[in-house]
């Protein structure tokens, strides 16, 4: 129970160096498996793991929204129950896969699920009480700790047989549910920007950047570049207001 | 315009404050979120500068609170960048009475798609390749250098860019904002930075919505792909629909939680029935 306990501990703690800490991409396997090999004491065990499991899924990244099945409980999981049982790091990474694909849908969930805090954080400065900001980018916090926290403690203590039924029961339709939601999501988070920025005035600048990779396939930077071209060749032929000569 | 010098004090924010934004920015993804992403840590991360700034005037406060509480999502990184602009665009503000407190969203949002790229690139996918390389070879050989060395090589480069690009942005930011309000053309560049913001935030919706859709009808002995039929007919369609109808319904004074709900509920009923 207490080795259960640690082994969670460490994975949600050093998940949070991605949430709390700067995000250095330390939440990795390289850096769990040995200190979860501390605390299941073994530690060169744990370091070797640690190195094959990132070889395994150095290719797993989140960027933007995507959301790659869950490395921080399936390294966590699979070092430890490794050094446990004594079998090699392959048996126990299929037993750790599918909670890591629970803890996948959890990850995806809460991303959904937090965006309330931020909804609290605005009524709380509409009342003019600041400490929501706090209240809300915590409990946010917490949340996130949580999401990795409970499936490896649960996951160790009930082990990967239970955790098979479970994953088989949850309906496919709620876990793309899901998914899909995450993908719609940022529509809203983006119509909310453009009440600050958008007016009739400069619609075709918005129509610009959306065309731009809608048909051209332009990356962001290359949208910076035009963008900037755009805005610069407007700064040059607007005449200022106050004098006319600032035009070089 | 009248630049002559005003009874007010000038407001400036200390060395301190600053230390304090730049301790906080590392929070930045503490209550990451798929709608407005980064957007609490953001305004986290400013609150020391709206409470130096702003501490004598509730309603600026409360201003300064919602401009950082929109959308933001950039790489951790290189997000020092933008905040140390924000610091010195939010200093001019709080001083000048005619500074157009919009721009300072629209250089965020200017910045952070092509500076989260650049973030991504740098860290995410070269050096982080480059110490798993050294890293994980040296780790499965039971050396403790494997994950000392994949530490390094991954925090070092990068603090280094957030504290000297953090210092960069604020002082140039400053500097640079000073010499345009002189000669007038702030207005200008207020109106160009609201251009490239909003090039951005084009992209963006073409770029983060996503909406494919599976559906495939039968026609005789043809099938059609939806998706495809859209695709010719403007691609990424849907993703615009449905930010401007989200647009639409918040100009509607619908409340945004009431959206939120709404569009997971959409998107778990529109798997249900097969239209995603």
């Amino acid at each position: 129970m207490i080795q259960a306990f640690l082994v969670a501990l460490v994975g949600a703690t050093v998940y949070m160096e991605s949430r709390l800490g700067g995000q250095h991409m330390l939440d990795r396997p390289i850096i769990i498996g040995p200190i979860v090999g501390l605390v299941m004491g073994d530690f060169t065990t744990g370091l070797i793991l640690g190195g094959q499991l990132e070889l395994v899924w150095m290719g797993l990244v989140g960027i933007g929204t995507t959301t790659p099945p869950d490395v921080v409980v399936g390294s966590a999981l699979a070092t430890a129950l490794a050094i446990k049982t004594g079998t090699n790091w392959q048996t126990t990474l299929t037993l750790a896969i599918p909670i890591a694909l629970i803890a996948q849908i959890i990850a995806i969930a809460i991303g959904s699920f937090n965006a309330i805090f931020t909804h609290y954080a605005d009524r709380q400065i509409e009342k003019k009480n600041w400490k929501g900001i706090a209240i809300g980018q915590w409990s946010g916090t917490a949340m996130l700790f949580l999401s990795k926290f409970v499936p490896i403690i649960v996951g160790y203590l009930v082990g990967a047989p239970v955790i098979k039924v479970i994953v088989r029961s949850i309906p496919k339709v709620i876990q793309d549910g899901l998914t899909q939601s995450g993908n719609l999501l940022p529509a809203l988070g983006i119509a909310m920007l453009m009440q600050l920025t958008y007016d009739k005035k400069y619609a075709p600048f918005l129509f610009l950047g959306f065309g731009l990779v809608a048909f051209l396939k332009v990356p962001m930077i290359g949208i910076a570049l035009f963008g900037l071209i755009i805005a610069y060749v407007y700064y040059q032929f607007k005449p200022s207001e106050n004098n006319e000569e600032d035009l070089l | 315009m009248d630049n002559s010098v005003t009874q007010k004090p000038e407001k400036k924010l200390t060395k301190k404050d600053l230390r304090k934004v730049m301790w906080r920015h590392y929070q930045l993804l503490g209550s990451f979120n798929y709608e407005r992403q980064m957007s609490l840590g953001y305004a986290w991360a400013m609150t020391p500068v709206i409470k130096r700034l702003y501490g004598d005037n509730e309603d600026e406060m409360q201003k300064g609170f919602k401009r950082h509480l929109e959308f933001f999502n950039c790489s951790t990184s290189t997000s020092p960048l933008i905040l140390g602009i924000s610091c010195a665009m939010e200093e001019q503000n709080a001083n000048s009475e005619d500074f157009d407190a919009s721009s300072i969203n629209s250089v965020k949002t200017a910045l952070m798609g092509p500076l989260a790229g650049i973030g991504d690139s740098m860290f995410w996918g070269t050096l982080r390749v480059i110490a798993v390389g050294v890293g994980a070879p040296l780790a499965i050989k039971g050396s403790i250098l494997g994950p000392i060395l994949y530490f390094l090589i991954n925090v070092i480069p990068s603090e280094l860019l957030r504290w000297f690009g953090f210092k960069l942005a604020y002082e140039g930011g400053n500097k640079f904002l000073a010499e345009a309000s002189e000669s007038g053309t702030l207005q200008k560049l207020t109106e160009a930075a609201k251009i490239l913001g909003l090039v951005v935030v084009g992209a963006m919706i073409a770029s983060m919505v996503i909406i494919k859709v599976p559906l495939v009808m039968k026609f005789g002995g043809t099938k059609i792909g939806l998706q495809k039929t859209l695709d010719s007919l403007m691609p990424d369609l849907l993703p615009l629909l449905l930010t401007f109808g989200c647009y639409g319904l918040l100009q509607k004074k619908v409340n945004g939680t009431v959206i939120l709900i709404g569009l997971i509920i959409l998107g778990i009923l529109a798997v249900a029935v097969g239209l995603l």
